[in-house]
């Protein structure tokens, strides 16, 4: 799984590829959510929408980052949900905790405006 | 068919695709094929994690069969064995957000039987089944 990130200023995005299953790649999104709090990031959207795959360890570690942002007083919302992905999110009941979205525009939409955000 | 794969996370993907080959022969919809397969990655992630604790000294040992019902799999570990009825409800409101638990649960909502076989300190075979699709006539 490959992670990239998109600093929009008053929000980041984290663009997630490929499978998401556990392992050493999974560990470097949870590390760079870390890196992200340290810097006083708190309001990040997820992009799922070139994630191929996704099994219970995946969801894990959406989960993992999830409560790890909300303890340390910030927002993770996630956008670009595929069938496959909401259909898990469904059964599981995490389309019930989970803030998704359809599109990085609809997500973006959901931020508070920069000026906002601030403080 | 028979996969003997060492306890190791990287080979989920080749047991997704085995299985949705497989599941494929059921005539199911692409919805279906793409449960059974996960289940059967879910049960090999169990495998692989919670009975071999991920020893590279054990096997998993994933069987696909058909039989007159539908598409049977089994995955055997080699680990301690579990019981099923202590598997937390990952639905109950303070399960939610842990961050395991849920790979039977998934087994049990895609597939029409899963079943245990768990032989202590030795091993567990957990059997998953997922029936044909119905035919237009009912039969």
């Amino acid at each position: 799984m490959k992670v990239t990130r998109r600093d929009l200023g008053h929000v980041v995005i984290l663009d997630l590829s490929g499978r998401l299953m556990g392992g050493a790649e999974a560990a470097a999104f949870q590390q760079e959510v870390r890196d992200l709090l340290d810097d006083g990031r708190l309001r990040m959207l997820v992009n799922l929408a070139d994630v191929t795959w996704i099994n219970s360890t995946g969801l894990g570690l959406l989960i993992s980052a999830f409560s790890l942002v909300k303890k340390r007083g910030g927002v993770m919302k996630f956008f670009g949900v595929t069938e496959r992905i909401r259909g898990i999110l469904a059964i599981t009941r995490l389309g019930t905790v989970f803030e998704t979205y359809p599109d990085e525009a609809a997500a973006l939409a959901s931020e508070p405006r920069a000026s906002e955000s601030r403080g | 068919m028979r996969l003997i794969l060492p306890s190791d996370i990287c080979y989920l993907p080749l047991v997704n695709a085995v299985a949705e080959e497989f599941a494929r022969e059921l005539e199911l919809d692409q919805e279906s094929v793409e449960g059974v397969a996960l289940s059967v990655v879910e049960a090999s992630t169990n495998a692989i994690s919670h009975g071999n604790r991920y020893d590279p000294a054990k096997d998993v040992e994933i069987t696909f069969g058909m039989n007159e019902e539908g598409m049977v799999v089994t995955v055997r570990d080699h680990g301690q064995g579990f019981d099923p009825a202590n598997v937390r409800d990952p639905l109950a409101p303070e399960n939610l957000l842990r961050e395991s638990g849920r790979g039977i649960f998934i087994c049990r909502s895609f597939m029409d039987a899963v079943d245990f076989d768990i032989d202590p300190g030795r091993g567990t075979t957990i059997r998953l089944l997922k029936r044909f699709a119905p035919t237009s006539d009912g039969g």
